[in-house]
């Protein structure tokens, strides 16, 4: 995991825009939030559309080349990594990357 | 940006398929002539995509049940059981699906769909949470949506994923509903039954099985009866569209709670209650499914055969043979292909597109039933073949 990470991350900071969005954050959770939302982009990005960096702020829908059924698929992925069960209620208002891991630091941070 | 521009894309999609030729939406079933055979699009077609399992949509016994039922008890009900009152048709039938599951009681819906729908979303709500296999039916995924109640995947067929995921729920796994479904209806493949309700009796939960393409296919009652899980499962719904011909929906219990649905579901409470013709003649349909268990032979000797023969044409299909056979195919143009060659053959399957089917490929659907001769089955066998050799020469063209 950790070279996938490493590579996640540079690509994240290359955008400029992970720290901005993190930063708000307290220095513990910063690095930990930064941290899954490197892991997260790094398994999105096989799937993103051609020329698309996953970042932040890519959207689910139209910047990943997959369609609902997919990204469903993809889920699956993100859920084994992180070790938890991403109900279906909560994706009609998850749009963009940074807000699935919202709710996937919810998750994480209830299951303790 | 009008109350229609969420379906442009959609609209644009089926233009698009629509400019090639091919009108999967657009078919039009003229004259049903037999179970197995109708006027579609002014041709002669083999009706393979029916779900009609043992053929008994034209059975002399359920014929009559319906002709009589609507001479004496007129063409519908007119409205709910709630409103309008219960009929003695609609007890009598409840009576014979529980005593035929061997349950304590069984309610009956208006279809499969409102089945799924009416005991979900009244069976849990937002402090619930309802564990369902991710290739179920859009019924039960529309029925968890309904109740509100935190709704999680397991990947399909998966007893360790199902496992992993009543682990993260702790304590909340003991009152989770489990549902999965006895055959999946796009791909044929049935769920691992035992090892699903060892996960149940490991981690607790209740377990409901959706029989909807299984009864009267797989042993009478369905994959519960033959994996010997009567005591495992909480709860089992299922459809009468189907094996026996008719429409309408069920659930049965042994909980004696179930009876508690009739006030609080929607689905149940807020519409009209099956008609008097169904009724009878699902009833007949369910007399005839026990009484003649030559037609579930016939059924799985024409679904082996098809099974076998688009096997060694090379099409990739469900893992094992059952009367649903998929062909899936990758391509959009090579479905649309093979399904207008098969049409143009004279012979119907369901063509079923992304994101309704597993696996995001397209899918050539078939469903045999006990009603198809053997030389029926050889010419579905036949089209296949040649709708094949068809596309693939005009693709070297």
């Amino acid at each position: 995991m950790g070279a996938a990470c490493t590579a996640c991350r540079r690509l994240i900071v290359d955008t400029g825009r992970a720290l901005s969005d993190t930063e708000n954050f307290g220095a513990q959770r910063m690095d930990t939030f930064d941290e899954r939302l490197a892991v997260l982009c790094g398994l999105l990005q096989p799937h993103a559309t051609q020329g698309v960096v996953v970042g932040p702020e890519t959207m689910l829908a139209s910047d990943l080349g997959i369609d609902s059924a997919q990204l469903l698929e993809v889920l699956l992925e993100v859920e084994d990594e992180f070790d938890v069960s991403i109900p279906l209620n909560v994706l009609p208002s998850v749009q963009t990357v940074n807000e699935l891991m919202n709710e996937l630091d919810k998750l994480i941070e209830a299951a303790g | 940006m009008s109350l229609f521009s969420k379906f442009d894309a959609l609209a644009e999609r089926r233009q698009a398929l629509s400019d090639t030729g091919a009108k999967p939406f657009d078919v039009v079933v003229e004259k049903i002539i037999s179970p197995t055979e109708a006027i579609v699009n002014g041709q002669e077609m083999i009706m393979a995509g029916t779900n009609n399992y043992l053929g008994l949509t034209f059975d002399p016994s359920c014929v009559a049940a319906a002709q009589d039922a609507v001479s004496n008890e007129g063409t519908g009900t007119t409205g709910s059981r709630m409103a309008n009152g219960t009929f003695a048709s609609h007890i009598a039938l409840e009576q014979d699906i529980a005593e035929f599951f061997g349950r304590q009681s069984a309610i009956i819906f208006s279809t499969g769909y409102l089945a799924n729908l009416g005991i979900l979303s009244a069976l849990t709500d937002r402090d619930d949470v309802i564990i369902i296999d991710s290739d179920c039916h859009a019924s039960i995924y529309d029925g968890c949506i309904m109740g509100g109640a935190e709704v999680i995947r397991f990947r399909h067929n998966d007893p360790e994923d199902l496992a992993k995921r009543l682990r993260r729920l702790g304590e909340r796994a003991a009152n989770a509903l489990i549902v999965i479904e006895g055959i999946y209806s796009m791909l044929g493949d049935r769920a691992p039954m035992s090892e699903i309700a060892a996960v149940k009796r490991e981690y607790g939960g209740y377990l409901l099985v959706d029989e909807a393409h299984s009864l009267g296919v797989l042993g009478e009652r369905g994959l519960v009866e033959i994996a010997n899980e009567h005591d495992s499962v909480d709860f089992i719904t299922g459809t009468f569209s189907k094996s026996l011909g008719a429409t309408g929906g069920f659930c049965v219990s042994d909980l004696p709670e179930l009876d508690l649905i009739r006030i609080s579901s929607r689905p149940y409470v807020f519409t009209a209650s099956m008609c008097p013709s169904v009724i009878a003649s699902t009833r007949a349909a369910l007399a005839q499914l026990r009484k003649r268990p030559e037609l579930r032979d016939d059924l799985w000797r024409n679904a082996n055969r098809l099974y076998e023969h688009l096997q060694s044409l090379g099409y990739e299909l469900g893992p094992h043979p059952s009367p649903v056979i998929a062909a899936m195919v990758s391509d959009i143009e090579e479905a649309l292909a093979l399904w207008t060659g098969l049409l143009k053959r004279g012979v119907y399957v369901n063509l079923v597109f992304p994101p309704a089917t597993p696996k995001t490929c397209y899918l050539l659907r078939c469903s045999v039933s006990a009603a198809h001769s053997t030389a029926q089955i050889d010419r579905i066998c036949d089209a296949f073949s040649d709708s094949r050799n068809e596309f693939l020469s005009s693709s070297v063209a």
